[in-house]
């Protein structure tokens, strides 16, 4: 095997990119903590039980695992950071009050997630803790769209989608389908594929209403004016009427902003914690979501603490790549003369200022693609830039 | 392609499948500009100047528009349930280039008799994944021969006991003196769409859906 190979879908990133990412990472971060979240750094590896807590076997199936030497258990790489920080709410801070915590990192999945996806993929995102309310979700979408605008994105090239998971439980939990786990698994990846001939065969001898609202729904994905015609396809369930005025209080809102918005009521998640309103952000001209999050209130029970939670959770590098591409960075290459003290006291006055000096050392003349490169040169008894 | 917000890219495959999508395509707007068959070309203009179509092998047709390098095509469900849905929407049935997918084998083989006795059954088959899955889910242990074409002469050549394979009418199998032993699935073709396209374009797309929709009178 030849030894530069590296694993499928994983790859090195390279100087030019790294310095762009940083860049909106610092940014982003920045952003985050102007609202009070608090940057927490969860460890790359914990127990398997509390990485997989309150998820389903999508989250188990894309989580690395290994076997600790010392504990003799199993350990998972996260795959996802949402829940690392709903332990941290839980068990680290315990407190009642409410908590903001934001993240960076890289997460590890087995397979990639998407089409261009590497396995190792870098995170950003934020979650509050303790408030039921829409506000906190309307403070986490704000928080997401400002980063988004920070970093250089045209907000006319972006698209929210809201949906409600009240609406398929709903539905679901009125119907014998809540009995058979492999049927709702069958139901759950048609809904997915948006399979109307599927969910109808599945959802054969269901309730003629439940029935004709999972057949229908799909219809209404990216269509701006769903909410408003989405009530005649439903039954009259009491948590649909709960989940649909949630959405209708969050368009409202919605409209006064920028941002194109439409509505998906049969999101079926991968990693499924979620449990009330959530929301995907994408951009035109890009195939994969940008970001998404959601409502997750009963995830912090299985630390021994309910908390209502919600949040977002960002592709970094995604973001990044959608970014002003052609900057390059300032930078000052400077003789090595190590007997020049008055070379010497001008390369370190550079660096005070903040200024990126490089060194030639040799024969070797510098020529880097991605810097904008100035010369420090000897001229009439002083060192000065050209 | 499918990247220009501004315009809608179809994925289509030459031969059965391009021939019976045709009348929808007249009917939706969208009739093809040349005729694929005697054009080199594989990007087609239609008379709707915002839909182009992209002609790609069949079994193509599902990663360009999974990758989003098109907006939306038409796919055999053999394809999708051979290579899987991932990243795709198949919202309807168009009921055209109508087969299905069964087991065959040579006229004197008793395959009911072997399954019922748990023996291992030796399957030549182009479709390894829905072959795995059907005898798994019977209880039978399958080994997989992949084959790429002419599975017919694989139970008389003495390379296999059965073959998974699309039938139409079963004058190929009958031909070669093979019988139909048991259907796995019906096979019609499907108009499958990219996720993200129906929310970054679903102006543009959600109208086109709704009157395939309509043509299909899936429900």
């Amino acid at each position: 095997m030849r030894k530069w190979l590296l694993p499928e879908y994983i790859d090195d990133i390279n100087p030019s990119e790294v310095s762009r990412i940083e860049k909106v990472r610092r940014s982003a971060i920045d952003q985050m903590q102007l609202y009070g979240y608090v940057h927490i750094m969860p460890p790359m590896v914990e127990y398997l039980d509390s990485l997989l807590t309150g998820a389903t076997s999508d989250l188990d199936r894309f989580t690395f695992k290994l076997v600790d030497q010392l504990s003799g258990k199993s350990l998972g790489v996260r795959a996802d950071m949402t829940v690392q920080a709903a332990r941290i709410d839980a068990h680290v801070l315990s407190q009642d009050e409410i908590t903001r915590l934001c993240y960076s990192g890289s997460v590890l999945h087995t397979v990639p997630k998407s089409a261009f996806s590497s396995r190792e993929s870098l995170q950003i995102g934020a979650e509050i803790f303790g408030v039921q309310g829409i506000e906190a979700d309307l403070e986490v979408q704000k928080v997401m769209l400002e980063i988004t605008n920070k970093a250089g994105l045209d907000p006319s090239a972006l698209h929210i989608v809201l949906g409600h998971q009240g609406i398929l439980r709903g539905l679901i939990k009125n119907t014998d389908l809540s009995m058979d786990s492999e049927r709702t698994e069958d139901l759950f990846l048609a809904l997915k594929n948006r399979d109307r001939p599927g969910i109808s065969d599945i959802c054969k001898g269901v309730d003629s209403k439940v029935r004709r609202a999972l057949i229908e729904l799909p219809t209404l994905t990216g269509d701006p004016h769903a909410l408003s015609v989405v009530a005649d396809y439903l039954p009259d369930i009491d948590d649909i009427h709960k989940s649909l005025k949630v959405l209708r209080e969050m368009a409202k809102i919605f409209h006064k902003r920028a941002v194109d918005l439409s509505f998906d009521f049969v999101d079926v998640r991968g990693f499924e914690y979620h449990t009330g309103l959530v929301f995907s952000l994408f951009v035109s001209g890009e195939n994969e979501a940008l970001g998404w999050g959601g409502r997750y209130d009963d995830l912090g029970k299985s630390f021994g603490r309910a908390r209502s939670a919600t949040g977002f959770s960002m592709n970094l590098r995604k973001l990044s790549a959608l970014t002003n591409r052609g900057e390059k960075v300032k930078t000052v290459v400077a003789p090595y003369k190590p007997g020049d003290l008055k070379l010497i006291k001008k390369i370190e006055e550079l660096r005070e200022s903040g200024l990126v000096v490089v060194q030639e050392f040799g024969n070797k003349i510098i020529k880097m693609k991605h810097m904008d490169v100035v010369r420090l040169v000897h001229e009439e008894g002083d060192w000065v830039l050209k | 392609m499918g990247k220009n917000v501004n315009q809608l890219t179809l994925a289509l495959s030459k031969g059965r499948i391009f021939e019976e999508t045709l009348p929808t395509l007249k009917k939706l707007g969208l009739e093809p500009l040349e005729n694929p068959g005697a054009s080199r070309k594989l990007v087609i203009g239609t008379k709707n100047p915002i839909v182009k179509i992209m002609m790609v092998r069949a079994s193509d047709v599902p990663t360009y528009v999974r990758y989003g390098a098109a907006d939306f095509g038409v796919a055999g469900r053999d394809v999708l349930v051979e290579q899987g849905a991932e990243g795709l929407y198949q919202p309807v049935d168009l009921g055209i280039a109508k087969c299905r997918m069964v087991v065959a084998s040579t006229v004197n083989f008793e395959y009911e008799d072997v399954v019922k006795r748990g023996t291992r059954v030796m399957v030549a088959t182009k479709y390894a994944k829905i072959a795995t899955s059907h005898f798994a889910g019977k209880g039978v242990h399958a080994d997989i021969i992949k084959l790429y074409g002419s599975m017919e002469l694989a139970p008389s050549a003495g390379l296999s006991d059965v073959i998974v394979d699309l039938v139409s009418s079963g004058a190929t199998l009958r031909a070669n003196n093979l019988k139909e032993v048991e259907e796995i699935m019906p096979i019609s073709a499907r108009l499958i769409v990219n996720r993200t396209a129906l929310t970054t374009k679903g102006s543009l797309l959600r109208p086109i859906l709704k009157q395939v929709e309509v043509i299909a009178g899936s429900f």
